[in-house]
């Protein structure tokens, strides 16, 4: 059984420091991995600014929620951060119901997200 | 009326993480038989796939694909209301109640299962003893609609 079918990861290097992980389809026990792997080879190249854009994520679990704030703690410990884009609003509840809602920065588009770590590098 | 109430479903699955998407799109096709709406559905759909990623992760991790994990579904006039029992070594409810609660104030990446079940469904019922197993029961009541008939 292929997972591909299940979710796709995209990978999109923005400048030296920040990258988007496009993350569509349902991610969860089976799918996360792919997810973690995508997320880690990118820290390994020094992308510690990350927006994972989560416009096409239909549906998502907490081993899900567990690989997003496993990566957000490893980019923080390198002074980065990781920026939650476009959650919808059934990501937005489960975010609520674990209050990671006040954890992870959020943002509206992709776009924004990108602009606020563009002007935080800006201002330092 | 639903003609389905009163129906059992049973779903006897491998161990593996790929069954999960199976037990939660059965699970929500039978939710969409009730009175349900898109939101319930959903939210049956993430209970069902956190109790069977329990049971697979805690519940019988040895031998991937070898023991199962049973999904049970009972269609009744109240609501729909799933169990899903694992053959595993079982836990202590409290202890993990406890860690749950203590929720995201110390950032975890682990733990969060048990609240989103507990946030999502109306009823839930832990039932583990130590070697012996493990089985969540979950109830989602359907929502009676008001209506409001005009004179």
């Amino acid at each position: 059984m292929s997972n591909a079918i299940n979710l796709d990861v995209q990978k999109k290097c923005v400048d030296a420091h920040t990258a988007i992980v496009t993350l569509s389809g349902e991610m969860d026990m089976y799918t996360s991995p792919q997810a973690k792997e995508a997320m880690l080879e990118l820290l390994a190249q020094g992308y510690y600014h990350l927006v994972v854009n989560l416009q096409g994520t239909e549906y998502l679990d907490s081993t899900a929620l567990g690989v997003l704030v496993g990566t957000l703690k490893r980019v923080r410990e390198q002074g980065g951060d990781l920026r939650l884009a476009a959650p919808t609003p059934r990501v937005r509840r489960l975010l609520e119901i674990t209050r990671l809602i006040n954890v992870f920065p959020i943002d509206a588009t992709e776009q924004e997200a990108t602009a606020k770590f563009q002007q935080e590098g800006n201002e330092s | 009326m639903d003609t389905s109430s009163g129906c059992h479903v049973e779903l006897h699955l491998p161990n593996r993480p790929e069954f999960v998407a199976v037990a939660r799109l059965a699970v929500s096709a039978l939710a969409c038989r009730m009175s349900f709406d898109i939101d319930a559905i959903e939210d049956i759909k993430v209970a069902v796939g956190e109790a069977c990623t329990n049971a697979i992760e805690h519940g019988c991790p040895a031998e991937p694909g070898v023991q199962v994990i049973v999904v049970c579904c009972d269609l009744k006039d109240e609501g729909l209301e799933i169990t899903v029992k694992d053959p595993g070594e079982g836990f202590d409810p409290a202890t993990a109640a406890r860690q749950h609660r203590q929720g995201t104030a110390v950032l975890t990446e682990r733990g969060l299962g048990m609240l989103l079940i507990e946030s999502l469904m109306d009823e839930v019922q832990f039932d583990s003893m130590p070697g012996n197993g493990t089985q969540v029961r979950m109830l989602k009541r359907v929502r009676v609609l008001e209506t409001t008939e005009s004179s």
